[in-house]
């Protein structure tokens, strides 16, 4: 094959990237400039933004839901796994280090179960996350000392702070 | 039964409701001016010799106080998350809490032994009356919206048990707070004709062809924690539909999604009782998802603090009813 055909991909994909880059930049600025969305073009990747927003925060949820079936497994069912509970534990406090970030203002969405509430008592919705947050962080500082029944005590009360957030913020 | 036998009938009961809500609102209103303390901040609950703190009151049925096994079946019946606004022991069982439902919002009442507000004057046959007939000393009816049609099952010696669990509660001097209901239901002879369509006063029968793991677990799952009350579709006179009792609807009380909890596909019948048992305890289900709406407070005022033995009774008997098929969204 003749290098003519390489060359031309490469100079191509220079082009793309340059102009896409120079887009990635006017949108940037656009952003900069506070600019009220006007754009008509621009409808289409915003919404795209907002479900890629709820396509995250619902996967976050549903990883946390994993290793808190996995813990459950082992810590009350006796899987067989104690020495991967630290991974599960460390997974949770990072996974729900900063809930709130998960849920900007303007990412409710026809596809999210995200109540409006988030948005107009924020207050309380803060409170919810920083509870989890500190027994999520807790749980994972008792995976790393072993004790089963601290293990499983912080368990079953970062699984109640579950409950206590989807009970208000929750459809 | 003479359902809307002509105008005259349609026109009686209207003068009769709107005369029974007159009566309603002169008789809140005596009421509240009866009434001038606030909620009275209580010592903290002693009940028996074994309890201190009322939120994380546990009882135990196997005790020999009467106070102690009575707790244990307001733990089991949720008495506690309907007939107290906040977590916390100030206001215990001092009532307020509001209860959706499709009519109005209801509020429970006060059930602690104050005398003014709540039922320390009534005898142990008033409040027996009251759970299995669904009627005040006076004789009035209660809306459905207090499950009695569940705890009319109740033994008698449970039913005493738990009166005297609720003798011993501190007496908190908070007033009612009124139903938020149209004008027309304020009208309870209203309520007697629900009654008389939908509530017949029964008593749970254990079953002698099942062991008895079984017949515990099918006398607290309708007599006492009242599972179907939610969990199943309504007739349009607001009765269970029977043939599809327990087998969820999408539109429960306050317009909640009540899943089928049948062991079918479209229910549970793809959980292990194990899993079932430990929903029961702190809410998680298999995914490792945690319950909301109003099973979140069933679960963290009820079957949370129930022996583990009584979860599994109760998945058993859950385990043993037909499956029935019913999706919905
Ligand atoms: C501070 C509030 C908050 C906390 C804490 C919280 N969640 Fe959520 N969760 C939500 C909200 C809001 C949604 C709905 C998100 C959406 O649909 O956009 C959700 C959704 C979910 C979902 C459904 C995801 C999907 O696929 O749609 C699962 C599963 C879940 N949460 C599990 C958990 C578990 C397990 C925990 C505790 C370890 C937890 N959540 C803690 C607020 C919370
Ligand atoms: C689903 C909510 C709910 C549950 C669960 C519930 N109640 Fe009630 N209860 C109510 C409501 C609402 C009323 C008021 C009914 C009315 O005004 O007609 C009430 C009324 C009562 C009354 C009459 C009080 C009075 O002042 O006339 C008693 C006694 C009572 N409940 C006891 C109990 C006991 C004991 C339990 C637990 C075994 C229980 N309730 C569980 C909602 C509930
Ligand atoms: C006050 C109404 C109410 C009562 C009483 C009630 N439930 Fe529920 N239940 C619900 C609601 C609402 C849900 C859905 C919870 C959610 O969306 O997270 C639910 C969910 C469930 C589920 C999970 C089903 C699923 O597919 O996710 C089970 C199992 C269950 N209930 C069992 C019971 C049992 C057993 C009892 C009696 C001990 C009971 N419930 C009493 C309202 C009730």
């Amino acid at each position: 094959m003749s290098p003519r055909p390489l060359s031309f991909i490469l100079a191509a994909a220079l082009v793309a990237s340059v102009v896409a880059a120079g887009f990635g930049a006017a949108e940037s600025r656009a952003a900069d400039d506070a600019t009220p969305v006007g754009l008509p073009a621009f409808a289409g990747v915003q919404d795209l933004e907002v479900e890629a927003l709820v396509d995250h925060r619902q996967g976050v949820m549903r990883a946390v839901s994993g290793h808190m079936a996995a813990s459950a497994a082992i810590l009350l069912d006796g899987a067989p796994f104690e020495d991967r509970i630290s991974v599960h534990g460390a997974a949770l406090a990072g996974l729900l280090a900063d809930v709130p970030s998960l849920f900007p203002e303007g990412s409710a969405h026809d596809e999210s179960d995200a109540r409006p509430e988030i948005w107009e008592d924020s207050g309380t919705f803060s409170e919810r996350a920083q509870d989890t947050e500190q027994r999520a962080a807790a749980f994972g500082e008792a995976t790393q000392g072993g004790n089963a029944m601290e293990m499983t005590q912080a368990f079953i009360s970062l699984g109640d702070s579950c409950g206590a957030c989807h009970d208000s913020f929750r459809f | 039964m003479a359902v809307g036998r002509g105008r005259g009938r349609v026109v009686l009961f209207l003068v009769l409701a709107l005369l029974g809500s007159v009566l309603l609102l002169a008789y809140g209103w005596e009421r509240s001016v009866a009434a001038d303390a606030g909620p009275n901040p209580s010592p903290p609950a002693a009940v028996g010799d074994t309890l201190v703190d009322a939120a994380e009151l546990r009882g135990d049925p196997g005790s020999e106080d009467p106070v102690v096994r009575g707790a244990y079946l307001a733990r089991a019946g949720n008495c506690i998350a309907c007939h107290t606004e906040e977590e916390g022991d100030e206001l215990f069982l001092a009532g307020g809490k509001p209860v959706e439902t499709p009519f109005g919002t209801f509020y429970g009442t006060n059930i602690t032994p104050d005398p003014e507000n709540g039922i320390g004057e009534w005898s142990e046959e008033d409040f027996v009356r009251a759970m299995r007939e669904g009627r005040a000393p006076d004789g009035s009816h209660y809306y459905p919206s207090f499950p009695y049609t569940a705890f009319s099952g109740m033994s008698d010696a449970d039913l005493s048990d738990l009166f005297a669990f609720l003798r011993a509660v501190p007496a908190i001097s908070r007033e009612n707070v009124p139903h938020d209901i149209p004008w027309y239901a304020g009208f309870r002879g209203g309520v007697g004709f629900w009654k008389m369509l939908n509530f017949e006063e029964w008593r749970f029968e254990p079953d002698p062809d099942r062991d008895e793991e079984w017949n515990r677990g099918a006398y607290l799952a309708r007599a006492v924690a009242h599972c179907s009350e939610c969990h199943s579709p309504r007739t349009r006179s607001g009765g269970i539909d029977e043939s599809f009792r327990y087998a969820g609807t999408a539109e429960g009380p306050d317009g909640e999604t009540m899943p089928n909890i049948t062991p079918h596909d479209t229910g549970i019948g793809d959980w292990s009782e194990r899993h079932f048992v430990r929903y029961l305890e702190f809410g998680m289900d298999p995914d490792g998802d945690f319950a909301g709406g109003s099973m979140a407070d069933v679960i963290r005022e009820g079957t949370g603090f129930l022996l583990d033995e009584d979860r599994v009774a109760i998945a058993r008997y859950i385990y043993s009813l037909d499956p029935i098929e019913h999706e919905f969204d």
